[in-house]
Order: structure tokens, then C-alpha cells, then sequence
């Protein structure tokens, strides 16, 4: 260890009471950043899984309307096509627009065709019925309990289907409430084997949702499963088709990097505190180091070194801390729901898991030592720029 | 001996400007050959720690020139002070001048870590002073640990581990009682022999200042009286 660092370490150990509440101050500032940065890291995470799960994946393949047995096809084509390790789930869909009649009325509704049993793994629609079950393989129509109340439909009831080509009759299986608004009363779920039914020249899309493991490079893999799949759909990424919730997360980051500033900036000022009245303290003893020749700017050195030690003494101590009570938080989970039960983006899941991600882990530690030396300047000039016959004068 | 090793003409030191200006020292002429012991004798306020400062460049005349081994000290910028108290002149002041934060022996040790000499030879002359001060057991201690004559002494030890040229003494045995204080001023008094330094040692107790052949008498910031 070098003869300064040693001199910085004991300066700052000698006032130890001081040193302990600067100590204290700054860990714990770091330790709840961490903390609040893997708060807000789970709660986009959550919001983002929601958001992907009721619409439409990580990665989502559209194609223009085609005919039924084309949009078929399609979806098992770009199901192949998304065969990789990073996909947990390609889920192959369908969707036409229709008319369902009620009793008396009618409604406007976009049914999407969908495999039954790859949906119940990983769709929240069917882990949310309200009323009745949902799809097998036996011909049925799954609603929202929005359109089901304007309609004034049951389960059981026959639902009267119209496409621009004809009327068709499907049952009613089951009602799902996700609380979001625009599924419960626009969006309405069917078998693909009762596609067989519908007229060729139904106009369908392809609507396939891909779900990826967590951490997947998503643009290299929708280049990927774009390249295998070819030029007849069109593979988006979530960000573009629910630029709403991308905003919600970069809002939150936002929110989340002026927080860190906030905090870091009040640290510095008490560093630069008590740093400052550690040197008022010692006007005297800085006074011999220069008549003995230490130069200013090796005063300057020696104070910045004592906040360095403190910065990053207190800094490693309160990321260990934030990383182990994010880590443990992350195991156990918290549920917001309290605070979210009205909110779309939490309707289906308001358990949120504090996750550490690198750069929330980094930004505090790294922040607070640049401001922490930054903040040691001042005091450091006050040290190198007193005159040696005035500060021994002070005792 | 060369009568002009230090050599002060005209030397004067203001403090403030206007109605409270403070002339400190006025008009101040003398020189020293090198080698050469003096106290610098007078009361309380007469200027003998602003004249030591100015000595050893911690501090610039407002008129008048000091010259050290022909350098012009009083015109040293700070820079060049500082490297000039590194390399030619030790210090010793009134008390509380060790360095808390480190040992005997590191305090000691401190103005060779300044003019970048190994730790090998640091330690080896750090421990040949102590053991000649008789402080060798004492150097792993910090200084409130140790007594009032153990610190002054460690200060001399300070002031000539790098060899100066010149060494500036401020009531070093101020607050000391009298048989420490005999105990450090015999230690100066040794090492301006073994080591052939100029010393310049500042006292208003006449313990001190009849231990010295050659006086310098301050009053008033005037130089009143140089006598042997």
C-alpha cells in the first residue's frame, strides 16, 4: 500500500465517528438505489410479461389477409420457422374480423383461431374464465365478459357469427375477464378445427405470438425467424406493436435515473461535509505537511484519496447489501396488487420479482465515486490553497 | 566558514493594508555562515516566527530579499518553495507537530517518502536517527501515545532525516519542562555538529537561547541587537 492510500485510510479512520455516519450514509444510499433499481427492473419486467402474454408474445408474425386455408398454413409454416433454443412457445393464431349477435344486439369482435392446449400453457386468457371452460378441440367461442354483458350472453347460449361471407353458429364455451378493456370487449377465441367451417374466402391474418426465454437477444432472433420464415409475414418485435408499455418502461427508467441523481447528488454534498470539516479540522497538521514540502496538489491528492476510500469503502458495502436484499427480494416475490388493481398492465399478474441487472447494480457505485471525488475538490482546495502561517496559527 | 550561506538585506513584512496595517518586520539586515548556531531571541509578538517563516519560504518579505547558498528565496514561487523546504530546510515548531495519522517512525520517515528515496533506505535511516534519539522503541507508536519530549524530539528527527541545509527551530521547547527541553536542544545542538547544519532556533527562555554561541534579538520587528 502505498504511503498515501495508508495516510488517506488512517485519515479517514482516526474520525471514526464521522467517518461512520459519511460511511453510513453513502452505503445505504447505494444499497436502496439497488434496491429500488431491481424493484423497478421487476416491475417492467412484470408489466412487460403481462402486456406480451395477453397480446401477442415477445415477437409477434403478421401477414396481410389471406384466404382461410392460406392463414393456416402460414401459421404452421412460421411455427417451424420459429424453432429455436431461445423459444419457450410459438403459438400459431389466426385472426378475422365478424359480427356476434346477442339478444338483440350486435357487436363488432376480432376472433382469432388458436390451438387449444399450446394456449392453455402459456396464454393468460384461459387461467382467467370468469364463466365456463375453456377451448378443446370440439367446436366453441370463448369471449370477454364485456362483450358477454352487452350481449347479454351465457354460457351455453348459441352466438350467432357473421364474416362478410355468411352467418354461422358456434357456443358459447366460456368468458374471460382480463381487465384490460380492449381484449374483454373486442377479442373473442375459437379452435383451428372449427376453421373448417368458414368460408375459404374468409379474409384472415396471421397473428402467431412467439414467447422467448428471458434475456434472449431479441432483434437477432426476430432477424433469425424472419430469414427462415421468408417475405410472406412480417415478424415485430413487442416494442412495436405495444409502444405504449415500451414507453411505460423507459418512463420508469427515467423516473428511476433522475432518483439515482437525486440521491447521489444529496450523498456528495455530505461527503463534501464531512470532508470539509475534516479539514478545518486539521488546518494545522496540513500546514506542517507543506512547510515540510508536500505540495498543494499532494494535499489535494490526499483528500480526494480520503474520499475515494469512503466512496468506495461504503459503495462495495452498500452493493453487497442491495444486491443480497434484491436477490432474497427476488426469491420471494411482492405482490403490488394493492396499488395496481386497476391498472391494466398488472390485471392478470401483480407479483412483481426484484431482479439486478448489471447496470442498476454498477450506476449507483460508479456514481457516487466520481461525485464523491468531485465533491472532495472543494475541501481539497480549502487544504491546499490556506497559507502554511495561517493555518498554524489554528489549533 | 562562508559568512553569506544566508544572508537577509532589507527584509520587511507587512501584514493588512491601510489603517490596519501591521508591520511585522522592518528593515531586517544580517547574515549567517553556514554551520553557524543562533538563537533568535525576543518577546512575544516581536516577529521571530514571521522571520523564521520567511527563512524557510513559507512566506514572501513584502520588501527586501533573503538569499539561501545563493538562491533568492523571497522570490520563490510556491512551487519552488515547496521544493526548496524539501530539499534544504527542516522544521521544528512549538508542539503538536507530529502528524496524527502516522507513527514515530512514518512521521520520521515522511520527508523521505517526499524526495521519492526507497523504502529500504528510508527504513534503515529512519531507525539510525530514532536509535540516536533514543525513541527506537517508541516508533510504531502514534503521537497522542507518546509524552511531550518524545514528540519534540521525534519533530527534530523529522527535520534532519533528509539532511537540510538549514534548520528553523520555533519555540521547540515551549511547552516542554526542563529536563526534555534539555534533552531536545542537546539533540539539535549534536546533529548541527554531526551533520554541519545552520540552525536557527527561536526562544524567549534563556535555557535555550544561552546554550547558543551567537544571538540575534528581536523587538518590535526591528533586529536590536545581534551579539555572541
Amino acid at each position: 500500500m502505498s504511503f498515501w492510500l495508508r495516510f488517506a485510510l488512517r485519515s479517514v479512520l482516526r474520525r471514526r465517528r464521522r467517518t461512520l455516519i459519511t460511511f453510513i450514509a453513502v452505503g445505504f444510499g447505494i444499497a436502496m438505489l439497488i434496491v429500488l433499481g431491481a424493484i423497478m427492473v421487476g416491475v417492467n419486467d412484470t408489466m412487460v410479461a403481462n402486456a406480451v402474454a395477453l397480446r401477442g408474445g415477445h415477437l409477434m408474425v403478421e401477414s396481410p389477409p389471406q384466404g382461410m386455408d392460406a392463414a393456416i398454413a402460414a401459421a404452421e409454416h412460421w411455427q417451424r420457422a420459429a424453432e429455436r433454443p431461445e423459444v419457450v412457445n410459438a403459438l400459431p393464431r389466426c385472426s378475422f374480423a365478424a359480427m356476434l349477435t346477442g339478444q338483440g344486439s350486435l357487436r363488432a369482435l376480432q376472433l382469432t383461431l388458436v390451438d387449444p392446449s399450446a394456449e392453455a400453457e402459456k396464454s393468460p386468457i384461459p387461467a382467467n374464465l370468469v364463466a365456463g371452460s375453456w377451448l378443446k378441440t370440439e367446436p366453441g367461442l370463448v369471449i370477454g365478459d364485456a362483450v358477454a354483458r352487452e350481449l347479454q350472453l351465457q354460457v351455453g347460449d348459441e352466438v350467432r357469427i357473421a364474416t362478410a361471407e355468411r352467418q354461422y353458429r358456434l357456443p358459447l364455451v366460456g368468458i374471460f375477464h382480463t381487465g384490460v378493456q380492449l381484449l374483454d370487449a373486442g377479442f373473442g377465441y375459437l379452435p383451428f378445427s372449427v376453421a373448417s367451417r368458414f368460408e375459404q374466402e374468409t379474409a384472415v391474418s396471421l397473428t402467431s405470438a412467439i414467447f422467448v426465454a428471458a434475456g434472449s437477444d431479441l432483434p437477432r432472433l426476430r432477424q433469425q425467424i424472419q430469414a427462415a420464415g421468408g417475405e410472406g409475414a412480417r415478424v415485430y418485435l413487442w416494442q412495436e406493436k405495444l409502444p405504449e408499455v415500451e414507453q411505460l418502461v423507459k418512463l420508469n427508467e427515467f423516473a428511476m435515473q433522475v432518483m439515482i441523481l437525486l440521491v447521489i447528488a444529496i450523498l456528495a454534498f455530505g461527503v463534501a461535509n464531512s470532508l470539509l470539516l475534516s479539514v478545518m479540522d486539521r488546518y494545522r497538521h496540513f500546514a506542517i505537511l507543506k512547510a515540510i514540502g508536500v505540495r498543494p496538489r499532494e494535499l489535494v491528492v490526499t483528500v480526494i484519496g480520503e474520499a475515494l476510500v469512503i466512496c468506495l469503502g461504503a459503495g462495495l458495502l452498500g452493493t453487497l447489501l442491495g444486491c443480497l436484499i434484491s436477490l432474497g427480494w427476488g426469491q420471494v416475490g411482492l405482490d403490488i396488487g394493492r396499488y395496481t388493481s386497476f391498472n391494466p398492465h398488472f390485471s392478470i399478474n401483480s407479483l412483481i420479482y426484484p431482479r439486478l441487472v448489471p447496470v442498476m447494480v454498477l450506476l449507483p457505485q460508479g456514481l457516487a465515486l466520481v461525485t464523491g471525488v468531485l465533491a472532495a475538490f472543494w475541501p481539497a482546495l480549502v487544504a491546499a490553497r490556506r497559507r502554511v502561517s495561517a493555518g498554524m496559527r489554528d489549533i | 566558514m562562508n559568512e553569506r550561506f544566508l544572508q537577509l538585506d532589507g527584509v520587511s513584512r507587512c501584514f493588512g493594508s491601510g489603517h490596519t496595517a501591521v508591520l511585522a518586520l522592518r528593515e531586517i539586515n544580517f547574515s549567517l555562515a553556514a554551520g553557524d548556531l543562533v538563537a533568535l531571541v525576543g518577546p512575544s509578538g516581536s516577529g521571530k516566527t514571521t522571520l523564521l517563516n520567511l527563512l524557510g519560504a513559507l512566506d514572501r518579505p513584502t520588501s527586501g530579499s533573503i538569499r539561501l547558498a545563493g538562491e533568492l528565496v523571497s522570490s520563490f514561487s510556491e512551487q519552488h518553495a515547496a521544493e526548496f523546504r524539501r530539499q534544504q530546510v527542516g522544521f521544528v515548531f512549538q508542539d503538536d507537530t507530529l502528524i496524527p495519522e502516522l507513527t514515530l517512525a512514518e512521521n520520521v520517515e515522511l520527508p523521505l517518502v517526499l524526495l521519492g528515496i526507497g523504502h529500504g533506505e528510508r527504513r534503515q535511516r529512519v531507525a539510525e536517527l530514532l536509535a540516536k534519539f533514543g525513541l527506537e522503541a517508541r516508533q510504531d507508536q502514534f503521537p497522542p501515545l507518546l509524552s511531550g519530549g518524545e514528540k519534540q524530539r521525534g519533530a527534530v528527527a523529522r527535520a534532519v532525516i533528509h539532511r537540510p541545509q538549514l534548520l528553523l527551530a520555533d519555540e521547540p521547547t515551549a511547552n516542554l519542562d526542563a529536563a526534555s527541553a534539555l534533552a531536545v536542544l542537546a539533540a539539535i545542538r549534536q546533529l548541527a555538529a554531526d551533520y554541519g547544519l545552520t540552525v536557527l532556533i527561536s526562544s524567549h527562555d534563556p535555557r535555550v537561547f544561552e546554550q547558543f554561541p551567537r544571538q540575534l534579538r528581536l523587538s518590535d520587528g526591528r533586529l536590536s541587537q545581534a551579539g555572541s
